[in-house]
């Protein structure tokens, strides 16, 4: 049972607005951990990038948006067809230690997208989730303070989502490619209980039920 | 007294990081727990605060160098005097409280003392309307007997537990006075017990750790109130006798007395669906979805919320049939994740261990729970003759933030009346 865990949803979200939120709940639960949040967003188109992202990552042509936000990690785009889940929870009432933090979010994507049927992995030294050697579907980029965590990871979820990878070269790599669910199955998923899942596998790993 | 700051180890794994950037300089007085500097390992970005108040002196690394974890990045004199005022430049988040904060800021809460306290407690102490003069006499467990934020939650704990005693006594149950809808603290170290000479102690198990973690706090968060009625289900019983040899034919399992109940209950909350809610600071969110959950008894282990959701699609036989599915899931360990989450209301039964009657706490974030007590045949005035009727307590318990007596009462009422006016025409299927 958990019900220290709460959700928001929230569709066509600003980036901007939804990083003033993570902020004030961050803060939050630094002054009080028995509420952790999970953030569910799907935001306005837009290219980020990590604090080891640089420009020249987003190509001269682009028209979406580029700000530089205060996670890790480098570039990546975020918009309509993508699920970005931004976890706001306190380690230090878990283990205080960042790289198993990141080990377990791409244990609970990679749990997700097998059951809808997707064989994903993690590949050593590239934090991500991958569907090969070279094509990505998931992307992960961290902030800690105190050890309360923001920012998070997100998972292509439409066709969608793709065509704003076309402006950046991804993570900083040059010759990648990137996928979505739709891409892999050749068909939409219902959406709403890729999430549901999310959410259990989440509680499932972070909540030792 | 110099301190050395060393790089922060992340995490096991992790051996090096990357200065991202300082948010101090040299001769920048800093306090402890303030943040000074932003590293970055990979994909991470974190914000690492001074180890004890003081002056840096020196910086060993700059922005931009990859240094090892443990190395030596910077030096704090904690008797030096500041020779820089200089103000951080980042887009990290201060830790002075927000303007929600300041608003619920009593006139009286005095902010002076002569004892050191971290921007981060002084923060928690104005949220808490904490002066700083009456934590002057708290012990601190910090280095050189600072007081941490532990131990300002460990003072909260103790302040609220020793508030909680004192309203027991009194002897008519009453609703909690606090007025704030956020919920509190629950600290990790409860106050130190005597332990007596003949005593076994038991290490809790993760599941009684989570509950009783759970029970405080909604005893924290809401303040319970309690209406009691009393229920006929001599109709009830008698259709259920009639059709019990059918259905456990049918089913493979025995038609419960407690499946009449929860149809009860979805249709009261389709009545009065505020009673399907939960609380979040001055909203009330009333769930549209009914995920009825069905607390089942562990034996020793604890217990556990199983939901079924969904529920006011059910019929009686599917209320039935997904009852005794979560429950045996339940018992033999076979429960997912997705089936104890999500949950809008909650039914709890402990008559069937004989409890007449019950006041069981909020599942939070719950606005209310209902408890049914055992079935027994009693003697009562029907038509001005004495009968025997099969009867039995119900108790709901609601948060009195948002349902007062007339909605819980009204809301158990439907609910009696619903299974004292049984169909007895009604088919099985």
């Amino acid at each position: 049972m958990n019900t220290n865990l709460k959700i928001f949803k929230h569709s066509s979200f600003d980036y901007l607005e939804c990083l003033e939120l993570q902020k004030k709940l961050q803060q939050e639960v630094i002054n009080n951990s028995s509420i952790e949040h999970l953030l569910l967003i799907e935001h306005l188109p837009i290219i980020t990038l990590g604090s080891s992202g640089e420009v020249k990552e987003v190509f001269k042509n682009n028209k979406i948006k580029v700000i530089k936000s205060n996670r890790g990690g480098k570039s990546t785009y975020h918009g309509p067809g993508q699920l970005t889940v931004y976890p706001i929870i306190d380690l230090s009432k878990r283990k205080k230690d960042i790289d198993l933090y990141l080990r377990s979010l791409e244990k609970v994507i990679i749990k997700t997208l097998s059951d809808f049927k997707i064989k994903a992995k993690t590949i050593k030294n590239k934090t991500g989730i991958w569907l090969d050697e070279k094509t990505k579907i998931g992307f992960i980029g961290v902030r800690a303070k105190h050890w309360v965590t923001m920012h998070g990871f997100s998972i292509n979820l439409t066709n969608q989502s793709l065509a704003g990878f076309k402006e950046i070269n991804p993570c900083g790599f040059e010759d990648i490619n990137i996928s979505s669910i739709e891409n892999e199955l050749k068909s939409k998923i219902d959406q709403n209980k890729f999430i549901s899942l999310l959410i259990s596998n989440f509680e499932s790993v972070f909540f030792n039920f | 007294m110099k301190i050395d700051m060393l790089m922060p180890q992340m995490g096991e794994s992790i051996t090096e990081a990357t200065i991202s950037k300082w948010t101090k300089s040299v001769g920048d007085k800093v306090a402890e727990g303030e943040i000074i500097l932003e590293i970055s390992t990979d994909k991470v970005d974190s914000e690492i605060p001074a180890p004890e108040s003081g002056v840096i002196i020196e910086i060993l690394h700059t922005q931009g160098a990859v240094v090892p974890v443990k190395e030596l990045i910077a030096i704090i004199d904690t008797e030096a005097e500041a020779t820089n005022t200089s103000k951080s430049e980042n887009n990290v988040i201060d830790i002075t409280p927000t303007q929600t904060e300041k608003s619920n800021t009593d006139q009286n809460n005095d902010q002076t003392s002569s004892r050191y306290y971290s921007p981060l407690v002084k923060s928690l102490a104005i949220k808490h309307n904490i002066s700083l003069s009456e934590l002057d006499s708290v012990p601190g467990t910090g280095q050189r007997d600072r007081f941490t934020k532990t131990d300002f939650l460990n003072y909260i704990d103790k302040n609220n537990s020793s508030s909680s005693k004192q309203s027991a006594k009194k002897e008519e149950i009453k609703t909690n006075t606090a007025v704030k809808s956020e919920t509190k603290t629950i600290s990790k170290d409860s106050s130190p017990v005597s332990i007596p000479k003949n005593a076994e102690l038991i290490p809790m198990s993760n599941m009684r750790k989570a509950v009783a973690e759970h029970m405080v706090r909604s005893k924290q968060t809401s303040p319970h109130v309690y209406s009691i009625q009393e229920v006929d289900v001599s109709s009830v019983a008698k259709w259920r006798a009639m059709y019990k040899a059918e259905f456990k034919k049918k089913e493979g399992f025995n038609l419960s007395f407690t499946s009449f109940f929860l149809e009860a209950t979805i249709k009261a909350l389709t009545k009065f669906p505020n009673v399907n809610a939960s609380v979040d600071g001055n909203t009330i969110i009333v769930k549209k979805d009914i995920n009825l959950g069905c607390a089942v008894a562990l034996g020793n282990t604890g217990l556990i919320v199983p939901v079924i959701k969904n529920a006011d699609e059910k019929n009686l036989v599917g209320i039935a049939r997904s009852l005794y599915d979560i429950a045996d899931r339940a018992r033999n360990k076979k429960l997912l994740p997705d089936d104890v989450s999500g949950g809008t209301f909650t039914v709890t039964n402990p008559g069937v261990f004989g409890t007449l009657i019950g006041t069981p706490i909020i599942n939070q974030p719950q606005a209310a729970i209902l408890c049914l007590g055992a079935i027994e045949k009693r003697p009562v005035v029907v038509n001005d003759m004495i009968a025997i009727r099969e009867r039995c307590y119900l108790t709901i318990s609601y948060d009195h933030r948002i349902i007062d007596g007339s909605l819980g009462g009204s809301f158990l009422k439907y609910i009696k009346d619903y299974l004292e006016n049984w169909d007895m025409d009604r088919p099985l299927y």
